[in-house]
C-alpha cells in the first residue's frame, strides 16, 4: 500500500492548524473578551529588532492614540518575554494554566492582528474563535457520517422498502434549499440561548441536514460488499448479520467515511461562519471566524482596517487545505480499489 | 439411480437426497406490474451415496447453481425436502441450523470473489472455526496449518494476503476453508470454470485425493461434460429447472438421451477436441 | 413515458413532504404566534380575531395542516407581521430579483465553464490546464462568504461596481436601455461572486467527464484510425461527456432560487435571501415558511426539469429501467 506523500503531510499540516487552535489559551496573548476603550481599530504592533541604539532582543512600541489613528511611541522599548506567566485562564476548560507562549508589560500591547472596535485583541480572538468554529465544523460532521452509516446501511443491507423508504427520506433532505433551510430553522429556535446551548443547536442542526449524500454512497458500497460471494461462504459458516456486518462490509465503508469526513469539515466550518456572520450562530461576546467578519459589512471597516479579515484568511487556509486532503484520499481510493 | 422414496437396498446409505425440491424467482417489470415468477427449479429429486461422487450440469440458466445453495441452505426453497444423513434440513432453523451447518460446504466458482481481498490466508481459512466457536486462537492456527498442507500449500505463506496468489492456489485456499469444519458433502459450484486446463487437472487430483483420505461426498455443479465425466460417479443432467435425464456418467456421455445432453457432449468435444489437437501428446 | 410518471410521482411525494416538515415547523415554534401577534400594538384586536378564524387555529391538527395546504395552493402563505402585508406578493417581488440575479450568472457560468472544460480536459498537462486546474480547485475550496467578501472589499477599495441595492437614485427617470445597463452595473458584484464560484464547479466537472472519456478504449481506437482531434472532441467526447454535465445542469437550475442567499446579503441584492434573513432575526415566522416553501418548490420543480432534460438526451436511461444514477 504506497502512501502518498501529500496525504501525510497535509495531515501534518492540518494537525498543526488544530493543536495550534486548541492551545488558544497558551498561545493567545490576551483574554479574547478583554477590552480596551483606548485603543479601538489598531493596527498590529510590529516586531523589531534594531533601533537607533543597535540591536536587541525582540522588542516593541507602543501604539498612542493620535488625532486620527495612533502613532508609534518609540520612545520606549518594550522587549517580548517568552514563555512567561501572567493571567490565569482556563485549558479548554480541563484545567487552568498562566503559562503564556509571549507577552508584553503593560502598558504595551503585543497586537499581532491589530485590534477590533472595542480593542480587543484580533489575534487572541482569532484563536479562540478558531476554537469555535473548528469545532463546530468537526463535531457536526462527525453526526452526520454518523447518521448517513447508519442509515446507509440499514438501507443497503436490508433492502426493499426500507431502502426505498430511506432513499426517499434522504432525497426531501437533498432537495432541500439547504441554506435557506439551515436559516428558517434557527428562526424557530429561541434567538438568545446560553452560549454553550446555541453552541449545541448549532452543531446538532448543521449536522442533521446533510446526512443524505453521504448515506447514499454508504449504501452503494454495503450494497455491493453485501452480495459478495466471501459474504455468502461466511453465511454458509453461520455468520450473524452482525458479524457480517462488523467484519466484512462496514470496513469497506472507511475509505468513503474519510474522503466524505475531509469534504464535510470544511463545508460545515463555512456553514458555521456564515451563519455567525448573519448573526444567527454563536453571539458576542463569544468570538467565531464568522461572527468576526460582520462588523465587516460596514464599507468604511472593510477598507480601513484590512487586518480585521484575518478570519477570512484563517477560513481559507483551513478549507484549502481539508479540500486537497479530500482530492488527494479520493485518488489514493481510487487507486487502491482498482488492485 | 433414481429416487425410491425411503431406503434403499444400496450398500452405503444415501448422505445426500433431496425430493421435490422447487424454488421460484419473482421478477420485478416496471414499478405498478406485479412481479412475475421465474421458476428457476422444479421438483428436482437426487441421491448420493456417501463417498460417491454427483454431478449436475446444464447450461447457464438451468438451475445448477440454485440446487447447490439449497442444499447448501444459502438460499430457502419454497417447497421440498432435503436430508442430509437423514436428517431434514429445510425445516431447520436457528441453533439447529447453525450444528447442521459443518456438515455440507460450498466451494464457489471465482476464487477472488468468495474470499475478502483484505483477509490473509490465515484469517480465510479460520473464519469457518472461528465462527462455529473452535477452540483457542493457537488451536486454529494449527488447524489452519494443517488444511494448508492437505491442499499443497506452504503453511509459511498463512500471513499472507490472499491477493498474492495465483487463481489455482486461490480455489484450493478455498477448497481449504471449506474443509475447516470436516464437512461430509462439499458442493463445488463450478469451481474449475476460469482456471486453465493444467490447473484444471491438479485441483481435480487434489480433489480425489481429499476424498479418499476424508471419505467426502461430492456434489459437483458444471458446464462442461467432459471434465466431469472423469470425475463423477453419476451425472444428472438439467434443463430449465429440471432433470431431464440422469444415470451412470460413462453411460450419460456415450449414450445421451436428451436433447440437451446431446447439446452438452457436442459441445463439449467440440472443445476438448480443439484443445486436444493443440496439447502436446 | 412511466418514467417522467414515476418521477412527477416522486416530486408530488416531495412536495408533500416538504409541506408537512413546514407546517409542523409553525407548530413547533415555541409560544403561540399569535399571543407574539397580540402584545404588537401595530396589529389591531380584530385583526387578529379574523387572522385566528382564517387559520381555523381551535380545529384539530390535521384539519390545520389541509386548510394551511389548501391556502398554500391558493397562493396565500400567510402574513406578515413585520412587513404588515401579505406573504406571498412580498415573495414574488423578492424572488423576481433573485431570479434576474441568478439566471444571468448561471448562464455565464455554463457559458464559461464548458469551454473551459472541454479545453484543459482535452490539453491535459498542457499550460493551460497547468494553470486552470488549480486556479478552480482553489477557488472550490474557498467557502462563499470569503468570496463574497473578498470582492466586496476589492470592489469598495477599487471601485469598479456599485456596491449593494439593484438600481441607483433616480432609475425612474432613466430610459430604457439607461435601466438595463443601470441595473447591469449593479448585477456586476453579486454575478461576479457567483460565477467565480460556479465556473470552478463547472469547470471542474467537464474537465473529469472528459478525462474519463478520452481514457476509454474506443477513443484511443478513433483517433489511431487517424480522425482528428477535433472531430473525436466533438463527435465522440462530447456527447458522452454532457451526461454528467447535464445532470449538474439539473442542479444549477434548482438552485436559482436557494442558492445565492450570502451573495445577496453580502452584496446588498434586493432578493429572497436577505427577505428570509430579516424574517428569521425578526421572527416572522410566515414570511420565514413562505420563503422555505416558495424556494423548495422550485428547486423540486428544477429537479424534475432537469430529469427530463437527461431522460431526453441520454438513451439509456429508458421505461422500466432501474435508476440509472
Amino acid at each position: 500500500m504506497r502512501r502518498r506523500p501529500e496525504i501525510v503531510l497535509l495531515v501534518v499540516a492540518l494537525t498543526a492548524l488544530h493543536f495550534t487552535i486548541l492551545a488558544a489559551a497558551f498561545i493567545a496573548p490576551y483574554d479574547p473578551a478583554a477590552q480596551d476603550r483606548d485603543l479601538p481599530y489598531a493596527p498590529p504592533t510590529r516586531m523589531h529588532f534594531r533601533d537607533s541604539s543597535g540591536w536587541h532582543r525582540a522588542f516593541v512600541y507602543r501604539w498612542i492614540p493620535d488625532r486620527d489613528g495612533y502613532r508609534l511611541d518609540t520612545s520606549t522599548r518594550y522587549p517580548i518575554h517568552f514563555f512567561a506567566r501572567g493571567e490565569s485562564r482556563s485549558v479548554l476548560g480541563i484545567f487552568r494554566s498562566n503559562l503564556h507562549l509571549f507577552d508584553v508589560d503593560e502598558p504595551a500591547r503585543l497586537l499581532l492582528l491589530g485590534t477590533d472596535s472595542f480593542g480587543r485583541d484580533e489575534f487572541s480572538r482569532l484563536l479562540y474563535g478558531g476554537q469555535i468554529s473548528l469545532a463546530t465544523g468537526l463535531l457536526a460532521t462527525l453526526i452526520t457520517l454518523a447518521a448517513a452509516t447508519l442509515m446507509g446501511t440499514i438501507a443497503g443491507y436490508f433492502g426493499t422498502w426500507i431502502d426505498e423508504s430511506l432513499m426517499a427520506v434522504g432525497e426531501l433532505f437533498l432537495c432541500l434549499p439547504w441554506f435557506y433551510f439551515l436559516v428558517g430553522a434557527r428562526a424557530f429556535l429561541p434567538l438568545h440561548l446560553s452560549a454553550a446551548g446555541t453552541f449545541l443547536l448549532l452543531i446538532i442542526v448543521i449536522g442533521i441536514i446533510g446526512w443524505a449524500r453521504p448515506a447514499r454512497l454508504v449504501r452503494g458500497m454495503v450494497l455491493s460488499a453485501r452480495n459478495r460471494n466471501y459474504v455468502l461462504a461466511a453465511r454458509g459458516f453461520g455468520a450473524s448479520n452482525v458479524y457480517l456486518l462488523r467484519r466484512h462490509i462496514l470496513p469497506e465503508t472507511f475509505a468513503i467515511l474519510v474522503t466524505q469526513a475531509a469534504l464535510l469539515i470544511p463545508q460545515y466550518v463555512a456553514a458555521e461562519a456564515t451563519l455567525s456572520f448573519f448573526g444567527l450562530g454563536v453571539s458576542e461576546p463569544v468570538p467565531s471566524w464568522g461572527n468576526m467578519l460582520s462588523p465587516l459589512q460596514q464599507y468604511n471597516v472593510l477598507v480601513s482596517f484590512s487586518w480585521l479579515l484575518a478570519p477570512a484568511v484563517a477560513l481559507v487556509i483551513t478549507s484549502v487545505m481539508y479540500w486537497l486532503l479530500a482530492d488527494a484520499l479520493h485518488h489514493w481510493v481510487q487507486s487502491h480499489s482498482i488492485n | 439411480m433414481l429416487t425410491n422414496g425411503n431406503s434403499s437396498a444400496t450398500s452405503n446409505r444415501a448422505l445426500l437426497r433431496v425430493r421435490a425440491l422447487s424454488k421460484k424467482y419473482w421478477i420485478r417489470r416496471g414499478m405498478f406490474r406485479r412481479r412475475a415468477p421465474l421458476a428457476a427449479v422444479s421438483d428436482v429429486a437426487l441421491e448420493i451415496e456417501g463417498g460417491k461422487t454427483l454431478a449436475i450440469v446444464g447450461s447457464s440458466g438451468s438451475g445448477k447453481s440454485t440446487v447447490a445453495r439449497c442444499v447448501a441452505r444459502l438460499e430457502k426453497p419454497d417447497s421440498g425436502e432435503i436430508w442430509i444423513n437423514d436428517r431434514e434440513i429445510v425445516q431447520t432453523e436457528g441453533k439447529d441450523l447453525m450444528f447442521l451447518r459443518p456438515q455440507v460446504q460450498l466451494v464457489f466458482q471465482d476464487p477472488t470473489a468468495s474470499m475478502n481481498a483484505r483477509f490473509s490466508v490465515a484469517k480465510t481459512i479460520e473464519e469457518p472455526l472461528l465462527l462455529q466457536g473452535c477452540g483457542a486462537r493457537e488451536e486454529r492456527r494449527a488447524r489452519v496449518a494443517e488444511l494448508m498442507r492437505e491442499v499443497a500449500l506452504r503453511p509459511e505463506w498463512m500471513e499472507r494476503r490472499v491477493t498474492e496468489f495465483s487463481g489455482g492456489q486461490r480455489q484450493r485456499i478455498a477448497i481449504a476453508r471449506a474443509l475447516a469444519l470436516r464437512p461430509k458433502l462439499l458442493i463445488l459450484d463450478e469451481a474449475f470454470t476460469g482456471l486453465d486446463l493444467s490447473t484444471q487437472a491438479q485441483i481435480a487430483n487434489l480433489l480425489l485425493e481429499l476424498q479418499t483420505s476424508h471419505s467426502l461426498t461430492y456434489l459437483l455443479i458444471s458446464h462442461d461434460l467432459t471434465f466431469v465425466s472423469r470425475m463423477a460417479d453419476t451425472i444428472a443432467v438439467m434443463s430449465l429447472g429440471r432433470i431431464v435425464e440422469e444415470g451412470r456418467a460413462e453411460e450419460v456421455v456415450i449414450n445421451p438421451l436428451h436433447p440437451s445432453t446431446r447439446a452438452l457432449v457436442a459441445a463439449a468435444q467440440g472443445l476438448h477436441s480443439g484443445n486436444a489437437a493443440q496439447q502436446p501428446s | 413515458m412511466t418514467y417522467v410518471f414515476h418521477r412527477l410521482l416522486r416530486a408530488a411525494l416531495l412536495l408533500l413532504g416538504v409541506s408537512l416538515l413546514c407546517f409542523l415547523f409553525t407548530e413547533m415554534a415555541p409560544g403561540s404566534f399569535f399571543d407574539e401577534m397580540r402584545l404588537n400594538p401595530q396589529i389591531s384586536p380584530e385583526t387578529i380575531t379574523s387572522l385566528r378564524a382564517r387559520y381555523g387555529l381551535d380545529r384539530p391538527l390535521v384539519v390545520r395542516y389541509f386548510r394551511w395546504t389548501a391556502s398554500a395552493m391558493h397562493g396565500d402563505l400567510g402574513y406578515s407581521i413585520a412587513y404588515n402585508a401579505p406573504v406571498t406578493p412580498l415573495l414574488w417581488a423578492r424572488a423576481k430579483n433573485t431570479l434576474l440575479l441568478t439566471l444571468t450568472a448561471t448562464l455565464l457560468t455554463w457559458l464559461l465553464g464548458v469551454p473551459l472544460g472541454l479545453m484543459t480536459g482535452s490539453a491535459r498537462g498542457k499550460f493551460a490546464d497547468k494553470l486552470a486546474t488549480p486556479t478552480s480547485s482553489f477557488l472550490l475550496s474557498v467557502p462563499e462568504l470569503v468570496l463574497a467578501v473578498g470582492l466586496l472589499a476589492l470592489a469598495v477599495r477599487w471601485r469598479f461596481a456599485p456596491v449593494g441595492g439593484m438600481m441607483s437614485l433616480g432609475f425612474e427617470d432613466l430610459s430604457p436601455w439607461e435601466k438595463i445597463r443601470d441595473m447591469a452595473v449593479h448585477m456586476l458584484l453579486p454575478v461576479l461572486i457567483l460565477v467565480l464560484g460556479g465556473v470552478a464547479v463547472v469547470e471542474r466537472h467537464v474537465r473529469v467527464s472528459v478525462l474519463e472519456v478520452l481514457d476509454m478504449p474506443y477513443i484511443q481506437a478513433a483517433r489511431g484510425l487517424g480522425i482528428g482531434r477535433a472531430r473525436v472532441l466533438f463527435r465522440h467526447v462530447l456527447p458522452v461527456a454532457a451526461n454528467p454535465a447535464i445532470s449538474l445542469f439539473g442542479f444549477s437550475i434548482a438552485a436559482l432560487l436557494g442558492g445565492s442567499l450570502v451573495v445577496e446579503v453580502v452584496a446588498a441584492w434586493p432578493g429572497l435571501g436577505p427577505l428570509i434573513l430579516e424574517a428569521t432575526l425578526s421572527r416572522d415566522l410566515y414570511l420565514v415558511i413562505g420563503a422555505v416553501l416558495f424556494s423548495a418548490v422550485f428547486m423540486i420543480a428544477g429537479n424534475l426539469i432537469a430529469d427530463v432534460i437527461l431522460l431526453a438526451s441520454d438513451p439509456r436511461i429508458r421505461p422500466g429501467e432501474p435508476d440509472a444514477s
